[in-house]
């Protein structure tokens, strides 16, 4: 994919805000898979060329965060919260997931609705089992509440 | 006077707005530090007896006494909100109801240390809290209180908001600057310490959320008001964060010296179903597990960490009698597997073998030689990593593995759930 004019100049603000322009990488990667969903290597490769950096230095940076996909996903992106206080309730999720959407971690629903991804501690212990839909956590989570939660998203 | 910092403001009616912060007697502190010296505002700090409430609980007023005196060039404040602790959700309250508590907790410490820019490093799961942080600098610059000349003084400085991408370590001080500087989030060896070497090479403090939230308080009240809040060399309240087996989970402010036993059974209403109390992790999952023998304690730094187990960051996790230590163990150890940044041998390689080691134990084919392995391996990477992620699963892991020994080596001779 390519960044395009809106994008680059989005990124170009980025690297304008910071002291070192190098702090921009993460929030412009970000930015790009908040426009795409995703930061596939032509864009890995098209951000490095604004960076004035080599490839390999993005393709550092990808590869560390969890949160930076490679590959685009579902339309929507399920991080289910499998740390110590959800991690029982999350077993029970996950098996609805399967059965229920098809979904496994790391996986994308044949419709092409969701991705799942296990993560780590998502800060909301106190609702726990918690689920992060896109950019909004949700808890406590029980077979109930998930089948009326996900409905909303299509 | 009131005894709580946090309560009023958390719960006040829009108090995540300038304007509901601001009824709430909110910036009347900056108001306040900026007519002090910056170094009479250091003393009221070091008076407080604050101690960061990120997980090392080390006294925020010698940490602010390692930066060099200011030579006229970039100096900077990080606020550490890249909470990921598991069980800590504290600094999240902070963030998305009352804001401009940290942002005046910031600006009066830049002011205090002669700080020139401020970063917030927000972890990238806190979508809602990077929301009221963007409007809550944005209002704070509109009002003067942030940018040039703040309130009419010779002071500026300005604070800017830095989303992470997801990665436990970056909550570690040095990792965290690696990744503000568009890097891998590694840890530093140190020394030099981000005192004299941090953000781009420049002197840097880091402080966590809630510890620059207490800071308008210590300067409007006092150094001394704050320390009488809490205990001995513990000064202040707390925000715990409650989870697990209690009737209400959920953030509590106590003082510093509060009993473990009246955090879950008075505040968190106890067990469900008055099921028995099996064991309490009681400051994140790095702090060591106690059993329900150890939960007769006064919450604080130093008698946690009497008790070989630390206050850390203020997470309170409740186990009961139905809750196996097994899944209790494996979690913490895919933890720890899946968030270790893999610079350091030991740690990188440790917490993969502690993932086997656990996976056989859980297995048909688990055997005590796996648990005894386990034991040694967790022990084994202690002491041996340039940073106290290494520590923190080697003391985590082998106290689970050793306070409940018998269980797990009666799971391995068979009597599996």
């Amino acid at each position: 994919m390519r960044l395009g004019p809106v994008l680059e100049e989005k990124i170009r603000t980025l690297m304008g805000s910071y002291e070192r322009e190098e702090s921009a990488l993460i929030p412009a990667l970000m930015a790009v898979q908040a426009e795409y969903g995703c930061v596939d290597s032509e864009a890995a490769e098209e951000v490095s060329a604004l960076f004035e950096i080599t490839p390999e230095r993005v393709e550092e940076v990808l590869s560390f965060y969890s949160l930076l996909q490679r590959s685009p996903g579902g339309r929507h992106r399920i991080l289910l919260c499998r740390s110590l206080v959800c991690s029982g309730g999350a077993e029970k999720i996950l098996k609805v997931l399967q059965e229920e959407y098809s979904l496994l971690p790391g996986g994308t629903s044949p419709d092409g609705r969701f991705s799942l991804f296990l993560c780590e501690c998502l800060g909301h212990c106190e609702k726990a089992p918690a689920i992060m839909v896109d950019d909004r956590v949700y808890g406590p989570i029980e077979e109930g509440n998930l089948f009326s939660l996900l409905e909303g998203f299509k | 006077m009131n005894d709580r910092i946090f309560e009023p403001l958390l719960n006040a009616e829009k108090g995540e707005t300038l304007e509901g912060y601001v009824r709430q007697g909110g910036y009347a502190s900056l108001r306040k530090a900026l007519e002090m010296s910056p170094g009479d505002i250091v003393e009221e700090v070091k008076n407080s007896n604050l101690r960061g409430r990120g997980g090392a609980g080390f006294p925020t007023g010698q940490k602010w006494t390692f930066l060099p005196p200011p030579d006229g060039k970039a100096r900077y404040l990080v606020a550490n909100a890249d909470e990921g602790e598991p069980g800590t959700f504290k600094d999240r309250y902070i963030l998305t109801r009352v804001p401009h508590l940290l942002l005046e907790g910031m600006i009066i410490t830049a002011y205090a240390l002669g700080l020139t820019k401020g970063y917030i490093f927000l972890r990238g799961e806190y979508t809602q809290g990077r929301e009221m942080v963007e409007r809550a600098i944005a209002e704070a610059a509109d009002a003067g209180f942030l940018g040039k000349n703040i309130l009419e003084s010779a002071f500026s400085f300005d604070v800017a908001l830095h989303s992470g991408a997801g990665a436990y370590i970056c909550g570690e001080e040095t990792a965290l600057l690696e990744s503000l500087e568009g890097k891998r989030g590694h840890p530093r060896l140190k020394p030099p310490f981000p005192a004299s070497s941090g953000l781009y090479g420049r002197p840097t403090l880091i402080n966590n959320v809630e510890t620059l939230a207490c800071i308008p308080s210590i300067v409007l009240e006092g150094g001394f008001w704050f320390a009488s809040l809490g205990s001995q060399k513990n000064g202040g309240t707390r925000l715990f964060a409650l989870s697990g087996r209690v009737l209400k989970p959920g953030l509590y402010e106590l003082p510093l010296g509060t009993n473990l036993k009246e955090l879950i059974f008075t505040h968190g209403g106890g067990i469900p179903k008055n099921r028995r109390l099996k064991g309490v992790i009681p400051g994140g999952l790095s702090a060591p597990i106690l059993t329900a023998e150890e939960c007769d304690i006064p919450l604080d730094f130093d008698s946690l960490a009497r008790a070989g187990s630390m206050l850390g960051s203020g997470a309170v996790m409740v186990f009961d009698e139905e809750d196996s230590i097994l899944r209790i163990l494996s979690s913490t150890v895919e933890f720890y597997f899946h968030e270790s940044c893999g610079q350091c041998t030991p740690c990188r390689d440790g917490t993969n073998i502690l993932k086997k080691l656990m996976e056989r134990i859980l297995s048909e084919a688990g055997r005590e030689e796996d648990y005894r392995a386990l034991v040694s391996v967790a022990r084994g990477i202690r002491g041996r990593t340039i940073c106290p992620f290494g520590d923190a699963v080697s003391m985590a892991v082998e106290a689970m593995a050793i306070k409940y020994e018998e269980e797990i080596l009666g799971f391995l001779g068979g009597n599996h759930g």
